[in-house]
């Protein structure tokens, strides 16, 4: 068997603990970790590596590595990766995505929660020093079980998000592009290779939890059209990317009062300027961009990567794979 | 038990009292009109109520309703009053120990502790996430980075809950499908499946040490009455987070300011307080990283509040104890 070179960034925001992990899982291959400062020594490693692994997006450098078979770029969103070149060459990306999810999950139910029991209101309320009078300030409140969320999206996070709700008693209906066995919490899945779409969760959902990557296919999926099919008493979370939402039709919708509430940890564009007319909508809540830190982040990081490298080696599909409907043109 | 029967106005009818605050009257007397047997009766003065509970078999009450000339005219009706369902999670708010022990006393619990835990959830992931940091980066319109320094997700973490009812189990359901080790510290201490580990009343001081989150359910009595102090809170490790949904009294809120402000607590979230309402300038509602809402926990399950009343009432009217009596 030929050995195999793989490239290891330096800048990798790995732990000696997890170096020694990730160390343990190289032979019979042979590892090179190179810094990208070191712009001579990442060449050299590039013209004898197969498999690289890196700490941020893939660029042009790598696209043009000439043994170069398969890329791991460690961190979640691969958007700026999925280059129409990256697939004319062939070559194999995957990423970490899934780390986050369970941070980002709980973060759509955080918001979810909090749009449903008026966190606004009260945190105003809170500030003037007024203890709000039961009736009107509880006049609309709901609890999440039985309601409706509809998750768009079912990749690490959608799933994780999947079987939070249902600890909450809510029934989940989710959309994903493959036709593939349901995951655990989901009630009713409508997928794109069956030739369903999102109009039947638009419908019903309380909740829409956006959680799906931006594509050229998802750019402005939530649109003016889409909100017009919802509740007027829905709630829209945005966990993904902002340009997943036309921001101006949703801006629209909630001072119109078409829609309940907004919690977006994402926005179009990042960082949101001030004087932005999304910074006063009534019931929005906006984090700037959160992804919680996970205490063994780094640890599943090398989890991912050492699972992928069985996989490479014994020829099974990898995981988080970049696919040819994942490709973005858009701006970058 | 035995049906009551034939001492109604109307022959055959069970009389049934309901004083309920308007905000959740309404679904519940829509509810309790289903109802054939029995015959519903809604005081308007608290003078009414009295003359009308001397004849009145079941006595539907929010606790804070529950007036003492109330509960003479029920001491007075000399064994008619048979069953007092109360509207609420919490039966601090009514002496028990002057209801004599023959009648059967019910509470909501079952009822309103989905939306309890469901608001104890909320107050937890908002000072976890740096909510009210969030909040006022929004209104300057900030995009600020720096916000979610020391944001943390529940995933891994040791949540510590008091008080293991029916709400504090609810809330140790979504609390664990958030990847959160559970630690229960119940009246008994009975292992319970909900639960990674639980623990009586006097395991309290040995779990505060290794907790990430305390959210405290607990009812008020005796033994909890200020049961969250200045010492259990300097055994809290730095950066916890602290929620109450339980009652205000279980709290000494001086002790909880201090710990707040010298920042041995991260951040807390109350949604009961003492006294309530808070008065205007009280300094709790400007203590730094602390989030106040007005005990509107239940809120969310006036629908569900009707079901059960409705629900215990045909219980009763057909012989059957009530879900949710109060042990004493």
């Amino acid at each position: 068997m030929i050995q195999k070179v793989i490239l290891a960034a330096a800048n990798l925001p790995f732990e000696p603990r997890h170096w020694d992990r990730l160390r343990a899982a190289v032979p019979p291959d042979r590892m090179i970790v190179a810094s990208p400062d070191d712009a001579p020594a990442m060449a050299a490693a590039l013209q004898e590596a197969e498999i690289g692994i890196i700490a941020h997006d893939l660029d042009e450098r790598h696209v043009q590595a000439p043994n170069l078979k398969w890329i791991h770029c460690n961190h979640s969103g691969l958007t700026k990766s999925a280059r129409p070149e990256v697939f004319e060459r062939g070559l194999l990306v995957t990423g970490s995505a899934g780390r986050s999810g369970p941070a980002l999950a709980e973060h759509v139910l955080m918001f979810s929660l909090l749009l449903c029991s008026r966190y606004p209101d009260f945190y105003e309320a809170q500030k003037r020093h007024q203890w709000l009078a039961k009736g009107p300030a509880t006049a609309g409140l709901r609890a999440l079980y039985g309601r409706t969320i509809g998750i768009l999206g079912m990749g690490h996070t959608g799933v994780a998000l999947a079987s939070r709700a249902k600890a909450f008693d809510m029934r989940v209906l989710a959309y994903r592009r493959r036709d593939l066995p349901l995951p655990p919490g989901v009630d009713q899945m409508y997928c794109a290779d069956r030739g369903e779409t999102i109009d039947p969760i638009l419908e019903q959902a309380d909740i829409l939890a956006l959680v799906i990557n931006l594509s050229d296919a998802t750019r402005h999926l939530i649109n003016d059209r889409a909100i017009r099919r919802m509740k007027r008493s829905a709630i829209i979370v945005n966990l993904s990317r902002g340009a997943v939402v036309d921001q101006d039709a949703l801006i629209m919708a909630l001072r119109e009062g078409r829609l309940a509430g907004a919690g977006l940890d994402v926005t179009d564009p990042e960082p949101l300027p001030a004087g932005h007319p999304l910074w006063d909508t009534p019931n929005v809540l906006i984090t700037p961009h959160f992804t919680a830190a996970l205490p063994d982040k780094a640890d599943r990081s090398v989890d991912i990567i050492i699972e992928n490298l069985r996989r490479y080696r014994s020829g099974e599909p990898l995981l988080n794979q970049l696919r040819e409907e994942d490709i973005w043109s858009g701006t970058r | 038990m035995t049906l009551p029967a034939g001492r109604s106005a109307r022959a055959g009818k069970m009389r049934v009292l309901l004083a309920a605050p308007g905000f959740s009257k309404p679904l519940i007397e829509s509810r309790l009109r289903e109802i054939a047997e029995i015959d519903l009766v809604m005081p308007e003065t608290e003078e009414e109520t009295s003359q009308v509970l001397s004849e009145t078999d079941v006595l539907i009450v929010a606790g804070r309703l529950f007036t003492s000339s109330m509960s003479d005219s029920v001491t007075a009706s000399e064994g008619r009053v048979k069953w007092i369902q109360l509207l609420n999670a919490g039966y601090d708010r009514i002496p028990l120990d002057r209801i004599r022990p023959s009648i059967i006393v019910s509470n909501a619990g079952l009822a309103l502790a989905v939306a309890v835990a469901d608001h104890a959830m909320a107050l937890l992931l908002s000072i976890a996430r740096r909510l009210p940091q969030a909040r006022e980066a929004q209104r300057s319109e900030q995009w600020q980075t720096s916000v979610k320094d020391g944001v943390i997700s529940l995933y891994g973490k040791t949540v510590v809950i008091v008080g293991f009812g029916p709400v504090g189990q609810e809330i140790a359901r979504r609390a664990r499908g958030f990847g959160a080790r559970i630690v229960a510290i119940s009246r008994r201490g009975i292992p319970d499946p909900l639960a990674d580990e639980v623990y009586p009343a006097s395991g309290l001081d040995e779990v505060l040490g290794r907790a990430d989150a305390i959210v405290s359910a607990v009812p008020f009595n005796a033994g909890s009455d200020r049961m969250f102090d200045a010492a259990r809170f300097a055994r809290c490790p730095p950066g916890m987070l602290f929620v109450n949904v339980g009652r205000g009294k279980t709290v000494n809120l001086d002790a909880l300011q201090e710990a707040l402000r010298e920042g041995k607590l991260a951040a807390a979230a109350l949604d009961v307080v003492d006294p309530e309402p808070l008065p205007p300038g009280h300094p709790l509602w400007s203590t730094p990283n602390l989030v106040i809402t007005p005990h509107m926990g239940g809120g969310g399950a006036y629908g569900r509040l009707a079901s059960l009343v409705g629900e215990n009432v045909e219980r009763f009217c057909a012989g059957k104890p009530p879900l949710s009596i109060v042990q004493r």
